[in-house]
């Protein structure tokens, strides 16, 4: 038999040529020669080429067999694998057609602001947010439990965290004597408007010196 | 020094002989590593194995037995962030991503004595991994993988050599127990490894806000007891999270969003598994794995969130 006076070793794979050709439905089959005889049939389909680069392969083929399974992986994987360096070995030109176009590389630090965009720019189809800054006299209008009627909040921003969709300001105001900051999660969707209403001038990203000031800096009626 | 070789040859003589006693249908292993002798009859493996039966292992799915375990995945945390769910609820998000998730070798009871599957995860450069690594690799037919780890599993759950495991391999809605090595946090004194009470600021502590106090009796014993709680090196060591339930899966990328802390810091491995206290429901989880069905475009599929119910937990007063 001619599989059998192949080396086991000869016919296995090694990285990743799969990745190189990204088609949807590859069906690798993987045949181990151990003295046990633990033989093992063909595997589930590739499911997704990874985003994160991969080095540079050698171009040693996979004995990759055909939808019927095993017959003859000896000779195809062996055939398969001289077309292979063929092609790498074959002019700048044709690679170049041949490959499809390189997926944009994404690093794993990238992972979660990217993820984040994707949530913002779900929770902007709520509601628009306006652009934010410290000083600004904003209205809040936040849906509350058990409530029909939206809640009004109407105060001066004293700062402004930014983490992606959890981005929070912090409005300070005054209600029948007491003072009071809330922190509001800008892109939640409990909070149903957000509106800057004026502006006040300050030097400073975070204005907790109004805490030591006079209640009327930070008093505003509500319409 | 001949007679010191002599020695040796006659000792390995008689361990070789000592082996082809031991050897028998059962372990064949043990012969193949004897002597032939020209004399003897050549060792026909597939008779000596027969005894063993030769295992043949499909990649098809099964019904999950009320005893049945199947396997783990390797994942990697990107990162926290927070998300309102369909009714508005925040939860705080762990990221994990299941990077490349193949089977890469099967233990079995015929050889290993037991039934696991390990599990490799990434992507690796041949000239970073060592000569017996590679071979490892090479010997199974398998992608270059950056981590293994072997998760036990039941005879129904085992997996070909190659198989990936994707995230749908879990469901958005289960619970899962996550294991990693935790962030290391140094050298820390009691009250932060411990959680030690500390002494008072003031009213005279001298010297002591933060030691742990007395270490023993007197004495008798007259010594400090083994396993005393003392300073020491803090985290670094594995940790695991139970009953983290998975809020959304993509299958797209492979990345799952899971609620609450896991441990390690972001870029960290962390070994994902079926919690064994809050246990999913066995007859929702694809078993032995989730097998893609032909003409599936992956890469075309939504995120699948958890079922949140229909009751909304902020009108609950109605």
């Amino acid at each position: 038999m001619a599989s059998s006076s192949l080396l086991p070793h000869s016919l296995l794979s090694l990285p990743t040529a799969s990745s190189r050709f990204p088609k949807s439905s590859l069906t690798i089959s993987s045949i181990s020669f151990s003295l046990n005889q633990v033989s093992i049939t063909r595997t589930g389909s590739v499911a997704f080429q990874p985003l994160v680069r991969r080095g540079r392969e050698s171009t040693f083929g996979i004995a990759r067999a055909g939808e019927t399974g095993e017959e003859t992986p000896a000779e195809t994987g062996g055939d398969e694998s001289t077309t292979e360096t063929v092609e790498e070995e074959s002019s700048v030109a044709v690679a170049v057609e041949e490959k499809p176009p390189k997926k944009p590389i994404v690093k794993l630090n990238e992972i979660i602001g990217i993820l984040n965009k994707k949530a913002i720019e779900e929770a902007e189809t709520i509601k628009v947010v306006p652009d934010i800054k410290p000083g600004d006299i904003v209205e809040i209008k936040k849906e509350k439990a058990n409530r029909r009627r939206l809640a009004l909040y109407k105060g001066i921003v004293i700062s402004k965290s930014s983490s992606g969709v959890h981005t929070t300001i912090r409005i300070r105001y005054m209600t029948s004597g007491t003072a009071v900051e809330i922190v509001f999660p800008v892109y939640s969707p409990k909070i149903k408007e957000i509106k800057v209403v004026s502006h006040r001038d300050v030097r400073r990203a975070k204005l907790y010196y109004l805490r030591e000031k006079l209640p009327r800096f930070y008093t505003f009626k509500k319409k | 020094m001949a007679a010191a070789s002599r020695g040796r040859a006659l000792i390995s003589r008689l361990f070789l002989f000592q082996s082809s006693l031991n050897a028998s249908p059962k372990c064949p292993a043990l012969s193949i590593y004897s002597r032939n002798f020209s004399a003897d009859p050549l060792p026909d493996y597939a008779s000596e194995s027969g005894a063993g039966a030769t295992r043949i292992i499909e990649a098809k799915s099964g019904v999950m037995a009320p005893d049945s375990r199947r396997t783990g995945a390797i994942g990697i945390k990107c990162g926290m962030t927070a998300l309102w769910d369909k009714w508005g609820e925040r939860l705080p998000i762990s990221v994990l991503w299941l990077d490349d998730n193949v089977v890469t070798q099967v233990k079995t009871v015929e050889k290993e004595g037991f039934f696991a599957l390990q599990v490799g995860a990434g992507q690796k450069k041949e000239k970073h991994l060592t000569k017996p690594e590679l071979g490892h690799f090479r010997a199974m037919g398998v992608p270059l993988k950056r981590k293994l780890k072997e998760f036990p599993v039941t005879e129904d759950a085992l997996l070909p050599v190659g198989t990936p495991i994707s995230v749908r391999h879990f469901l958005p809605g289960q619970y899962v127990d996550v294991t990693a090595i935790s962030r290391g946090k140094g050298f820390q004194g009691g009250m932060k490894r411990w959680g030690f009470k500390g002494m008072p600021a003031s009213h005279g502590a001298s010297l002591s806000h933060r030691s742990i106090g007395s270490t023993g009796q007197r004495d008798a014993p007259g010594k400090v007891f083994k396993g005393k709680k003392m300073p020491g090196r803090m985290g670094g060591e594995q940790t695991t999270v139970k009953n983290v339930w998975i809020y959304k899966i993509e299958p797209a990328r492979n990345l799952m969003w899971v609620k609450g802390q896991v441990p390690g810091p972001e870029g960290s491995f962390v070994f994902i598994k079926d919690a064994c206290y809050k246990k999913p429901d066995k007859s929702l989880l694809p078993f032995p794995t989730f097998f893609i069905p032909d003409g599936e475009e992956t890469e075309s599929l939504e995120p699948i969130v958890a079922d949140l119910g229909d009751n909304d937990p902020f009108m609950a007063g109605d």
